[in-house]
């Protein structure tokens, strides 16, 4: 028991600090969501509650900029249903790594699965000799991204327009920086490699042809296709490789 | 507190989190097929992608030469020294020194 509770500790612990830089690269973002919130004629109070009851970046921007159209409420909520419907691919995704645990904890912890800490959290599993979740690290992994988002999102609501853009600092590079030694250490096989630049590449130009935020689903369905297809063309010996080649990454 | 924002704010956060508990929440009901499973495998590292290429590729909302783009050049020295350190914290603390450098050198 003793031992248990050590490691969930550890697991704990190592959450916050894996998280760290995300959420330095995240307080640039909070600030300028609380700075268009209130611009947008939302309240102190209604942009707050936004940052803690929906904690999800993109649909709040999208929302504020919509609230400030004069957007009807069904369209804005219709339109953050569709932005987060990666979340359920997400889901999915970490529910393979969380195959015996507890259904009160799972729909707890769903609540934290913003796309940083699902990213931090599933790469720290892969890592793992044995690549299972810990419920310890994404808890400690939400909490420390969520008081981040409210606390900045606040900042920004309150400072208002007296923050000259806060994206322009070369603090909001943090998170791409993360994402890019996230990324990196992962790719340790061509396959692999042929996944990332096939899934980059159908974003970006998704991005740049499609507008609204789709290019993260057109991502993830193009590096499918792409690992599945590749897995084809190398044969039988390549069958679940691409669970093992996560725990070679450490 | 406008009772219709709030209304609305409280909508948006019930179908956040029904896409987020969906497939979580119930999991464990459920037995994947073997091939959906070998699929979930590049999800990750297609979000990664996904979230990393476009901004640092088209960081203003359009695609950028790569000699004048310093989110590039500051994405490639993170790279670098995250290959030469094996450390994640120096290579994002170099990473977003340089990016405030390149911002003062070219705007």
């Amino acid at each position: 028991m003793i031992a248990s509770g050590h490691d969930e500790a550890h697991e704990f612990r190592s959450g916050l600090l894996r998280t760290m830089p995300v959420v330095i690269g995240v307080i640039p973002f909070g600030l300028a969501y609380g700075v268009v919130a209130v611009q947008a004629g939302l309240s102190i109070g209604e942009t707050m509650l936004m940052s803690l009851v929906v904690f999800a970046g993109a649909s709040q921007f999208m929302a504020a900029g919509m609230f400030q159209a004069g957007a009807g409420g069904p369209w804005i909520v219709f339109s953050t249903l569709l932005i987060n419907l990666r979340h359920l691919v997400m889901g999915l995704s970490l529910s393979s790594y969380f195959p015996d645990e507890k259904n009160g904890w799972r729909r707890a912890l769903a609540f934290g699965m913003a796309d940083e800490c699902y990213l931090v959290s599933v790469v720290h599993f892969r890592e793992q000799t044995e690549p299972l979740g810990r419920r310890q690290f994404l808890l400690a992994s939400a909490l420390l991204m969520y008081v981040v988002w409210a606390a900045s999102s606040l900042v920004g609501a309150v400072a208002g327009h007296s923050i000259s853009d806060p994206l322009a600092w070369g603090l909001d590079f943090a998170m791409p920086a993360t994402f890019l030694t996230l990324l990196l250490p992962q790719v340790v096989s061509l396959r692999l490699f042929v996944v990332t630049v096939v899934a980059g590449a159908a974003a970006t130009a998704s991005y740049l042809l499609i507008p609204g935020k789709w290019y993260i689903l057109i991502a993830v369905a193009a590096g499918m296709a792409a690992g599945l297809a590749l897995e084809g063309r190398d044969g039988l010996e390549a069958g679940g490789e691409a669970g093992a080649d996560g725990g070679a990454a450490a | 507190m406008n009772p219709y924002h709030v209304a609305i704010i409280v909508c948006m956060g019930v179908v956040t989190y029904a896409t987020r508990v969906g497939f979580f929440g119930l999991a464990g009901a459920v037995r994947l097929h073997p091939m959906l499973r070998r699929m979930l495998e590049y999800v990750p590292l297609s979000i990664l992608a996904a979230l990393l290429f476009p901004g640092v590729l088209a960081p203003a909302g359009r695609l950028e030469s790569p000699v004048t783009n310093i989110y590039l050049w500051a994405a490639v020295i993170t790279s670098v020294v995250l290959v030469l350190v094996r450390r994640p914290w120096a290579a994002i603390i170099v990473g977003v020194a340089v990016m405030l450098v390149l911002r003062r050198l070219v705007g």
